[in-house]
């Protein structure tokens, strides 16, 4: 596939009708296009999506012109649409996908589902590929899962470098089968398979005359109802398989996390230590605060009113009179006395008599009509207050500062429990994450013992259906119909065999080949003692050579992973490119496609010596790339690519809703 | 000559076709002038032509 045209209609932030020509001359393979952050770069390179699948990256999945629906009125029509020219094959095709949006009259714009037709010339007239051909073509054109590799994001590289070293789907091997050039191994493999009912054999299985005996219409049936329970179990098995793939990697990621933490047991014991420690405290703290105001209550009012009581005694100090009375005495003793004519001593009191002036007298310094001995109470009263108030002060100072140091520690404490909980994670996870490991393991299990029985009921199911084949071939052998049936059958059955042992040997040398080349191109532009290794999968790993020639898998650096997928798709392109242009012509086996590179801004994860690297590699590599890119590193990839660069654009943003694409 | 199921087939003739099979499958991928049910009938025709011919 290489790509020729770009036509945008109303894409996003593209108004209007805009066209790009990309470069696809031999000596001349390469297109630059410049911008700017946030010119439009990566929704250039969404549209070859979009056109090709329907979807984009981008969250918002409107991807109507925002200007251009500004301007449409109530109940008017309009399309967005992407048309990508390219050939294939030597074929020309053009993709075309849009999406009609209408405005209501509400002035609200409803898009209608996409709709995608490809076009190409055959004989020199412009046909349109059958409806239900479209998918098939677009899967041989570009697979899907493959889309990511050629449309290669430099900025969403995160993602990529997860998927590429793991857990990539059947689909993804099969895509990748099909750029090396098995593509008609693959085909004739479908074509003949045993066990497809519409398959050439499954077919002479349903072509067999039962005149001769009926029990070969039988067994065809038996047959075809053991194989469509074995396709089943097949199915099934393949969900297992990555069902227990993914169970085991989640498994072994919780392990990973439950070791981190069992490392900060430690740290969790220092901080139950330091929540207990902060329990006691605010104890502490606590009664300090109770006991400060109960000493606060009982004494504030002789406190504050210490300065005025000692001024008062000081005044009453220097009152002569009033330390005459009897204390304790009152009024109402000495008339009491009187009355009684009988004072406490056994004297007489009469009226008139010295014992009745005495008393009489005394009355002059008793309360009520004296104060004094109030006075005195008072005295001694205020002098006992002031004696217990006296240590208050001091007793407050000294309980405020333990409340003082209190805080300080809470603080303190709470501090270093951040700091921990800080270093040890959310350990509240743990709990979950054993629940999760248990679940996991149980998934893994279960999953494992299903495995083990479906397989024997599969194992069963094919001895089953094999029997019935050999007595129906005992039958069929015996009518000269039916016995040329199987003649055929068995040649296709031998060819079948004879295509999977070739098709096994080829596919194992392409994925060799394949990890060489990948490996010299990851050295070509990142040096260092790494190198990758391919599975039977198409999983990527990159291991690190020590000294001793040991080698371990590692995470890699953003450029590492950029370096590596660079070098898988490159690796790729290079070798359909070689299939593509074998010398051997039609007779040649492998046969495939040229490809092209797309990448939105490729480079900004590399310094300048593995710019230069990759600049000079991959026109070498693919047969056609084309790069959007930002000024800075615009200008380096042309420095270095100069001469192969055939095309070249920028990208002229005129607000956020419109940019331009104009030839350079 | 090799036999599966009782029945003898002539290898070289088996081999020619397997050829013959790839290099259709290829033209196919290039023109799509055929889809899946008219292939396995053409592969259906190639492989009678070829074991009834002697």
């Amino acid at each position: 596939m290489l790509l020729k045209q770009l036509k945008l209609t109303n894409f996003r932030q593209f108004i209007g009708e805009q066209t790009v020509e990309f470069a696809i001359n031999e000596e001349k393979n390469v297109t630059v296009i410049m911008g700017e952050n946030g010119s439009g770069k990566t929704t250039l390179a969404q549209a070859f999506t979009w056109c090709l699948f329907g979807d984009t990256d981008f969250e918002d999945k409107v991807v109507f012109n925002r200007s251009f629906e500004r301007k449409m009125l109530p109940n008017q029509e309009a399309v967005v649409r992407v048309e990508l020219s390219l050939v294939h094959n030597g074929i020309d095709y053009t993709i075309i996908r849009e999406q009609l949006h209408k405005k209501d009259s509400q002035g609200r714009l409803k898009g209608n589902n996409t709709t995608i037709s490809i076009a190409y010339k055959r004989n020199g007239q412009q046909e349109f590929v059958k409806y239900l051909e479209v998918d098939p073509l677009l899967k041989q054109i570009l697979p899907k899962e493959l889309s990511r590799y050629f449309f290669f994001d430099g900025e969403r590289i995160g993602n990529m470098s997860k998927e590429i070293k793991k857990g990539k789907s059947q689909d993804f091997a099969k895509a990748v089968r099909g750029l090396l050039g098995l593509n008609a191994f693959i085909s004739a493999l479908e074509h003949l398979k045993p066990t497809s009912k519409y398959g050439v054999i499954g077919s002479y299985n349903d072509s067999y005359d039962s005149k001769s005996d009926q029990r070969i219409s039988q067994y065809t049936t038996e047959i075809e109802k053991a194989q469509e329970e074995v396709d089943r179990i097949d199915l099934r098995l393949d969900e297992i398989n990555n069902e227990i793939e993914k169970a085991q990697e989640q498994a072994d990621k919780i392990n990973a996390l439950l070791l981190t933490m069992a490392e900060t047991e430690k740290l969790q014991q220092d901080k139950m230590k330091l929540v207990n420690s902060m329990g006691k405290t605010r104890q502490a703290r606590s009664s300090a605060m109770g006991s400060i105001l109960k000493q606060f209550n009982s004494n504030y009012s002789t406190y504050f009113a210490k300065s005025l009581v000692l001024r008062t005694l000081e005044e009453l100090s220097q009152a002569s009179k009033l330390d005459k009375g009897i204390p304790d005495m009152h009024a109402r003793t000495i008339e009491f006395l009187i009355k009684r004519a009988t004072c406490v001593c056994g004297a007489k009191i009469e009226f008139g008599n010295d014992a009745y002036k005495e008393l009489n007298k005394a009355l002059e310094y008793l309360p009520p009509q004296s104060i004094g001995m109030s006075i005195n109470q008072f005295v001694v009263e205020s002098e006992l207050k002031i004696k217990s108030s006296n240590n208050l002060f001091e007793s407050i100072t000294d309980q405020y500062k333990a409340i003082r140091d209190y805080e300080s520690e809470l603080e303190q404490c709470t501090a270093d429990i951040q700091l921990i909980e800080k270093q040890i994670g959310d350990t509240k996870r743990i709990g979950h994450l054993q629940q999760d490991l248990s679940r996991y393991e149980k998934i893994k299990r279960d999953r494992i013992n299903e495995l083990k029985e479906i397989n024997q009921r599969k194992g069963s199911l094919q001895t089953t259906r094999d029997r019935f084949i050999s007595e129906r071939a005992e039958l069929t052998l015996r009518d000269e119909k039916n016995k040329k049936i199987e003649i055929y059958k068995a040649y296709a059955q031998f060819m079948y065999d004879e295509l999977n042992k070739v098709y096994k040997k080829n596919e194992d040398e392409t994925r060799q080949k394949l990890e060489r080349y990948v490996n010299e191109i990851f050295r070509s532009i990142y040096q260092g003692g790494m190198s990758i290794t391919v599975d039977e999968r198409y999983n990527i790993q990159v291991l690190v050579e020590d000294e001793n020639g040991y080698s371990d898998d590692v995470e890699t650096s953003t450029a590492q992973s950029i370096s590596v997928i660079f070098a898988f798709i490159s690796g790729i392109i290079k070798m359909a490119r070689e299939n593509g242009s074998q010398q051997d012509g039609e007779n040649k086996l492998l046969d495939s496609e040229p490809y092209p590179l797309v990448m939105d801004a490729p480079l900004s994860a590399f310094d300048r010596r593995r710019i230069k690297s990759v600049c000079d590699a991959l026109p070498k590599i693919a047969e056609q790339v084309i790069i959007f890119i930002k000024d800075t590193d615009g200008e380096l990839a042309e420095e270095y690519m100069g001469a192969m660069v055939g095309k070249r654009y920028l990208f002229s943003k005129k607000n956020e809703f419109e940019t331009y694409l104009i030839p350079r | 000559m090799n036999s599966t199921n009782e029945i003898e087939i002539d290898v070289k003739k088996a081999e020619r076709l397997l050829r013959k099979l790839i290099l259709m499958e290829k033209q196919n991928l290039r023109t799509k002038q055929f889809n899946d049910a008219e292939m396995v009938k053409k592969i259906k025709k190639a492989i009678e032509e070829e074991a009834e011919c002697y």
